[in-house]
């Protein structure tokens, strides 16, 4: 994957999300963000897909894993960039209700008080 | 006129160790070998999406992650394209169960549940066959659309 996969914002955690999207790449998603460091003080969760070109239903997984993190503690997740197609799965998965979807990072990211520029960064 | 050749009995085969990374892989063999019925971006797409599926399954279920070898055929009988993915790995102990949509046995990996799900959803007709120890073959189809008529010979 190229690119950083992920940057934190204040209470925001960004994952720019690869190319393809399936089990494979997830596992290694799972590795680099899933960690008590990264999720510290996060309250809400960006999924970047302008990347996405495919997706199956690891994708899905993802998404739904790190919703009950959130949900837990009262936080929320959004998604960006999402493609027609990535959208027409994630409604058979169901995960439009579950997640806010918006066209532009500004939107996802959204009003946050502790939201310092050029925050730490991978 | 010349009449268009009618494709008949083409198919591929094809063995791959059980690795995720052999799920892109998987994908884009079948997606070219589709390629010559002329499918739309959808279709393949959508062909794609289930290869993967299979796949996947058989890597995490059928031989949770560990060693062993899936095989991927695919076949051409007019516009119908059949994909038969097989493991024989330990087997599905009840298949309506594992095909029911949020089921799943390894929600700790982070599966979801809608790999059969997405599978019926993109495919016309999918069959799973299974034996506990044994392995597992999913048998799926899909009737392509007519070819588009884009003028070149």
């Amino acid at each position: 994957m190229r690119g950083m996969l992920w940057e934190k914002r204040g209470d925001r955690l960004i994952i720019h999300l690869p190319e393809e999207l399936d089990h494979h790449t997830s596992q290694k998603i799972a590795r680099e963000t899933e960690s008590p460091g990264r999720m510290a003080g996060v309250h809400r969760i960006v999924f970047d897909y302008t990347r996405t070109q495919f997706m199956d239903s690891a994708g899905v997984g993802t998404i739904l894993g790190y919703y009950k993190r959130m949900q837990k503690i009262n936080g929320d997740i959004t998604i960006y960039g999402a493609s027609r197609r990535v959208l027409r799965l994630l409604e058979i998965a169901g995960i439009h209700k579950l997640v806010k979807i918006y066209d532009s990072e500004a939107d996802a990211i959204g009003e946050d008080k502790k939201n310092a520029p050029s925050a730490e960064r991978r | 006129m010349e009449k268009r050749d009618e494709k008949k009995g083409e198919k591929m085969s094809l063995l791959l160790e059980s690795r995720s990374q052999n799920e892109a892989f998987a994908r884009v063999v079948v997606g070219a070998f589709m390629a010559r019925l002329d499918p739309t971006l959808e279709e393949v797409e959508d062909v794609k999406t289930a290869v993967s599926e299979a796949v996947t399954n058989c890597i995490i279920h059928g031989y949770h992650n560990r060693p062993g070898e899936i095989s991927i055929e695919a076949s051409i009988e007019g516009r119908t394209l059949t994909v038969k993915i097989e493991d024989h790995g330990v087997g599905i102990e009840d298949i309506e169960q594992a095909r029911e949509p949020l089921f799943t046995t390894r929600a700790d990996s982070g599966r979801s549940g809608m790999g059969f799900c997405f599978m019926e959803a993109f495919m016309d007709q999918v069959d799973v066959e299974s034996e506990l120890w044994k392995g597992t073959t999913v048998t799926m189809k899909k009737e392509l659309k007519e070819q588009r008529r884009n003028g070149v010979g």
